[in-house]
């Protein structure tokens, strides 16, 4: 579980401050299929960042599993993000010069590839329908089989949570919806949690959570719509 | 990682290329360089053991053509005490050959004339143990000419053949080879025929070059022949040597100098490359960090990049500079040494440059925020 304990973010710019985040409180069970919306610049970015170990709040707390990492030095933070956390980006990012199955496979380099993350990895990219295409290079591939790939990257380490950034930000409804499918699929067959930053709101549903985000202050939405 | 590394470099193909060849000719350059002065004075140094004798000369001549010597102290000095021969001679260059000007000081080196008794010259000397076709000069000889091996070379001489220096014709009798160029550059002919070429009066020589039963004691017959004779100069090649040594050392250091600069530019140059190419990964290295990666292993990848980018440098170089050495051997007037531990020393240079220029471009990377990977 994670559990944000009136989480707030100052930007220091000169002599200005930013408060992107002004006391953010929230729970996010094992499971949970969560949407944040919200106007630009409201804080949705800085909200993942922090909850993903990207940075740490200015103050409050972020409690994973019971373990505080708002007050983790830089190294721990980068253990922390590559055994437990999942990213997607909204603009895929992944490395050009690697093919899809070396793409999923990046975040292990530094603890070196075995044969059993390597067949991992193309089990993964056959769950995302990509079994042809393990030997391309981004370059050869769609939008919407990049952004494929690159879920696959982000369960390769069998995170806690999923955290993406406008994942369908760059892709045509339809294929935004197949992305979006994609992870309730993953959501559903191993209870795997999820948090979405998105503005399309025709891919929420009742049963997920729904967070709307204005100003820093986070709000819970009952209802959809 | 490794595989990573080679693919970022393989990615900007043409840049590494660039690079590479960069590298590549900077350590060829040292390597030429190095193997270049060596070459200079491993070539010295042999000269110097062919000479064991003691060369007398007038006291502040700077050289033998400027050296005036009393003839007649030749049966003095053969007395002196371990002294085997006394050999006069008389020396001058050979502006002219066969009726051909010689322009100056040429590349190749220059061609002189030696004088030299033809009776005594049936006595050891010299040139004479390096005899390699036909007789050397004996008693009677006129016209008669012993030739170097370069000599006889440059102008196709054989046994038999007429030659004329200066204007004065003489016939080969005889070649001789020390293999060393410069010594092989001179045409040994009776000491009459010289003195007139040089212009000299009867009982002056420019010198004796006098051959010792112990090269050893080289030196202390030398001290005694010039406390004897306090008007002349006897120097052995180790003093040579001595004054050599100093023209060598500063060759040298002009050398490394060079070699020195061309390895600083291949090291600006691997720095240069890998800013560029760290710039252009800013967002890349942004999701390494986001995906897990520490900035030690965000670090250790550049380095290794600017590591084969210096070895790949290394390969190129030492190909490079096999080649250039290759080449300069045909035109060179020294044998041209290439030790293989000068192309081991261009290699590592080359990978502590590749190092040395990543260092600060992957600590640089390093210090990226991993939050760049969620913004623009
Ligand atoms: N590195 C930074 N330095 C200064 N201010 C920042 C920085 N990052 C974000 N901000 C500011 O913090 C606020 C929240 O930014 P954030 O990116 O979290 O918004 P967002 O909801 O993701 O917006 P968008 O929908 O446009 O992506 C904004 O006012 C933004 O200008
Ligand atoms: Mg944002």
């Amino acid at each position: 579980m994670i559990v944000l304990d009136k989480v707030t973010k100052v930007y220091k710019v000169g002599e200005t401050e930013v408060h992107a985040l002004k006391g953010v409180s929230l729970k996010v069970r094992p499971g949970d299929f969560v949407f944040i919306v919200g106007p630009s610049g409201s804080g949705k970015t800085t909200l993942l960042e922090i909850m993903g170990g990207l940075m740490t709040p200015t103050s409050g707390r972020v409690l994973i599993d019971g373990k505080d990492i708002s007050k983790f030095n830089d190294w721990q933070l980068s253990l922390f993000r590559r055994n437990r956390i999942g990213f997607v980006f909204q603009n895929f990012n992944l490395i050009p010069s690697l093919t899809a199955l070396e793409n999923v496979l990046v975040p292990m380099i530094p603890e070196g590839i075995t044969k059993s993350l390597e067949k991992r990895a193309r089990e993964l990219l056959k769950e995302m329908g990509l079994g042809h295409r393990l030997h391309h290079t981004p370059g050869q591939l769609s939008g919407g089989e990049k952004q494929r790939v690159a879920i696959a990257r982000a369960l390769i380490n069998e995170p806690l949570i999923v955290l993406a950034d406008e994942p369908t930000g760059e892709l045509d409804t339809a294929t935004g919806a197949m992305i979006m499918d994609y992870m309730r699929k993953l959501n559903k067959e191993n209870n795997l949690s999820f948090v979405i930053v998105t503005h399309d709101v025709e891919y929420i549903r009742k049963s997920d959570k729904l967070y709307r985000i204005k100003d820093g202050l986070l709000h819970h939405v009952r209802r959809v719509g | 990682m490794l595989l990573f590394s080679l693919r970022n470099l393989a990615r900007s193909r043409t840049r590494t290329l660039i690079m590479v060849i960069g590298i590549g000719i900077a350590v060829a350059g040292f390597i030429g360089l190095v193997s270049f002065s060596h070459s200079i004075k491993t070539t010295f140094h042999e000269s110097l053991d062919v000479i064991s004798g003691i060369m007398v000369m007038q006291k502040g001549a700077v050289d033998t053509p400027f050296s005036f010597v009393d003839e007649d102290d030749s049966a003095k000095i053969a007395k002196v005490y371990g002294v085997k021969t006394v050999i006069p001679q008389i020396t001058g260059v050979a502006r002219e050959i066969d009726g051909k000007k010689i322009s100056g000081i040429s590349f190749t080196g220059m061609y002189s004339f030696l004088g030299e008794d033809p009776a005594k010259a049936e006595e050891e000397n010299l040139l004479r143990q390096y005899l390699s076709e036909g007789r050397y000069l004996q008693e009677g000889d006129e016209n008669a000419a012993v030739i170097g091996r370069k000599i006889a070379e440059d102008y196709n001489k054989r046994i038999g053949s007429t030659i004329t220096v200066n204007g004065y014709r003489f016939r080969v009798v005889g070649i001789y080879s020390s293999g060393i160029d410069f010594m092989d550059s001179m045409i040994v002919i009776p000491i009459e025929k010289a003195r007139k070429m040089a212009g000299l009066p009867k009982g002056t020589v420019n010198d004796f070059y006098v051959e010792v039963d112990d090269p050893k004691k080289a030196g202390a017959i030398a001290g005694i022949i010039e406390d004897l004779f306090p008007e002349y100069q006897a120097s052995t090649s180790q003093d040579y040597a001595e004054e050599m040594g100093g023209v060598l050392s500063s060759i040298d250091m002009f050398f490394l100098a060079v070699a020195g600069i061309a390895l600083a530019i291949g090291g600006i140059g691997v720095l240069n490359t890998m800013m560029m190419s760290v710039a252009e990964r800013k967002k890349e290295f942004g999701v390494l960090r986001a995906v897990g990666w520490t900035d030690d292993d965000v670090m250790k990848m550049i380095i290794q990049e600017s590591f084969f980018l210096g070895l790949l440098g290394g390969a190129a170089g030492m190909l490079l500079g096999y080649l250039a050495l290759a080449g300069a051997a045909g035109v060179m007037p020294f044998k041209i040494v290439a030790e293989p531990t000068i192309f081991a020393e261009g290699l590592l240079l080359s990978v502590v440059l590749g190092v040395a220029g990543g260092l600060y471009p992957a600590w640089r990377a390093s210090r990226l925020e991993p939050t760049i990977a969620m913004r623009d």
